[in-house]
């Protein structure tokens, strides 16, 4: 109180409270970095056996290489051979494998990607193989 | 400059016996004598090894001279007598010996080219500076080495011998400390464009080469030594990529030989050697190493190779130049 009875005190000023405002709707708290493109492969069986959700990243780094086999539940193998710019899949111990394979470029999974393929075994078994992009947990 | 004085005063014949007196005794000869060989005093004046002492009257007859000739001669009380025409000869006591200076014997001096005996056994050279990727890393459009890697800090030693004054021989350590390259999506890609003011993505590049070499030094004994190098062996670069935010790390390594290093600089030879050089190191990659986490690792060899280069500007530190 000053000494003329008044009271003094700080007045908020609107123009601070609108430029910490925007200073906070700037900021983000979302990760930096590389999108990743990924590929998952999964397989389940007539009986209801799920394999492991396997996934493959696309290397980031020029003249990176992931080449990568995926054993299912010891009935067929899947080979999946990644560089920067696309994923080949090729499957083995199945029957007609060429009409199985795939080739998917970086765009396209990092576009989203989700298919079920249907496979016989050379012994015979039938599998229903997923492949989905992104991973369910990426990376 | 005692055949100047001698030469000088032949118009006074006493004059001449003074000076006789005192070529006597740095001869070792009596005036007498001396002056039965009076016919012919050049020889004996002229000898240049035994510089005798000047005349009496030296600083009359050279009044300009008295740098050199001032110290070694007697004072004139003592030469007076020897220009009276009555004193015999053995009244006038030669000077001593002490006050003719002779000449000192010259030592050999050692070359002028010659600053520090050349090196010889164990040595050693320590290198930093700035190394640059130039070429290609395969054949592959657009995969040139600085797309892949930026400029790094390297730090090399080299080891070995010195041999034959010339020649060194031994090997060489050398690894590199960098960014990744200029390629776009990997610039994209390690790019932390977020605001949280943490360092989530950390991309990086190292170098390593390794290899056996020879220098021959072309002025091995002096103060500037210029030199010229060839070496050949084995080279890696790894880059690396770690996403603190999402958990991943990639890590590509490509490794293949060094053709030929060459290099050449020169040194400033001191109780260390130190000086400039340039390198220009040509290989090329033959095998490449994937690293994605999670236990998974593809090691393939290199198709498509294409030849590429390290130039690296520094300067060097040389134990034993």
């Amino acid at each position: 109180v000053s000494s003329t009875g008044q009271r003094s005190g700080r007045r908020q000023n609107p123009l601070c409270c609108a430029a910490i405002s925007l200073l906070l709707g700037a900021c983000t708290l979302e990760p930096g970095g590389p999108e990743y493109a990924q590929l998952s492969v999964y397989a389940e069986n007539e009986r209801g056996l799920v394999t492991d959700d396997a996934c493959t990243m696309l290397p980031v780094l020029p003249g990176g290489l992931t080449v990568r086999e995926l054993e299912f539940a010891g009935a067929f193998t899947a080979q999946l051979e990644a560089e920067r710019e696309s994923l080949s899949l090729r499957f083995e111990g199945v029957r007609e494998p060429e009409e199985l394979s795939r080739q998917f470029s970086a765009e396209r999974l990092h576009a989203g990607y989700s298919e079920e393929l249907s496979l016989e075994t050379l012994d015979g078994d039938v599998f229903s193989v997923f492949l989905r992009a992104p991973c369910a947990e990426a990376p | 400059m005692a055949a100047i004085g001698v030469t000088k005063f032949d118009s006074a014949r006493v004059q001449k016996r003074g000076a006789l007196a005192l070529l006597a005794s740095a001869l070792s000869m009596t005036p007498a004598a001396l002056a039965q060989t009076d016919a012919a005093p050049a020889p004996v004046a002229t000898e240049p090894t035994t510089p005798p002492a000047p005349p009496p009257s030296a600083p009359e007859a050279t009044p300009n001279d008295n740098s050199a000739l001032q110290p070694a001669v007697e004072p004139p009380a003592q030469a007076a007598p020897t220009v009276t025409p009555s004193a015999a000869p053995p009244a006038a006591p030669p000077p001593p010996a002490a006050t003719v200076r002779p000449e000192p014997a010259a030592a050999p001096e050692p070359p002028k080219s010659a600053f520090r005996p050349a090196a010889h056994g164990f040595q050693a050279a320590f290198r930093t500076g700035l190394l640059f990727p130039v070429g290609d890393a395969t054949s592959q459009p657009n995969d040139t080495l600085a797309s892949r890697y930026a400029w790094q800090v390297p730090i090399a030693v080299d080891l070995g011998m010195r041999f034959a004054q010339n020649y060194f021989v031994g090997g060489y350590l050398g690894i590199g400390f960098g960014s990744t390259g200029s390629d776009a999506r990997l610039e994209r890609a390690c790019s932390d464009d977020d605001d949280d003011l943490e360092n989530d993505i950390v991309c990086s590049a190292v170098t390593l080469r390794a290899g056996v070499q020879v220098h021959y030094n072309f002025r091995p004994d002096q103060r500037l030594n210029p030199w010229v190098g060839y070496g050949f062996g084995f080279e890696a670069a790894s880059a690396k990529l770690s996403d603190h935010a999402q958990g991943y790390e990639e890590t590509v390594t490509s490794s293949g030989l060094t053709y030929a290093q060459l290099s050449a600089g020169f040194d400033m030879r001191h109780a260390v050697g130190f000086g400039p050089f340039v390198e220009a190191a040509v290989g090329s990659f033959r095998r490449v190493t994937t690293d994605s986490g999670a236990a998974l690792t593809t090691s393939r060899p290199i198709d498509d190779q294409a030849l590429h280069a390290w130039l690296m500007l520094g300067l060097r530190l040389v134990v034993n130049p």
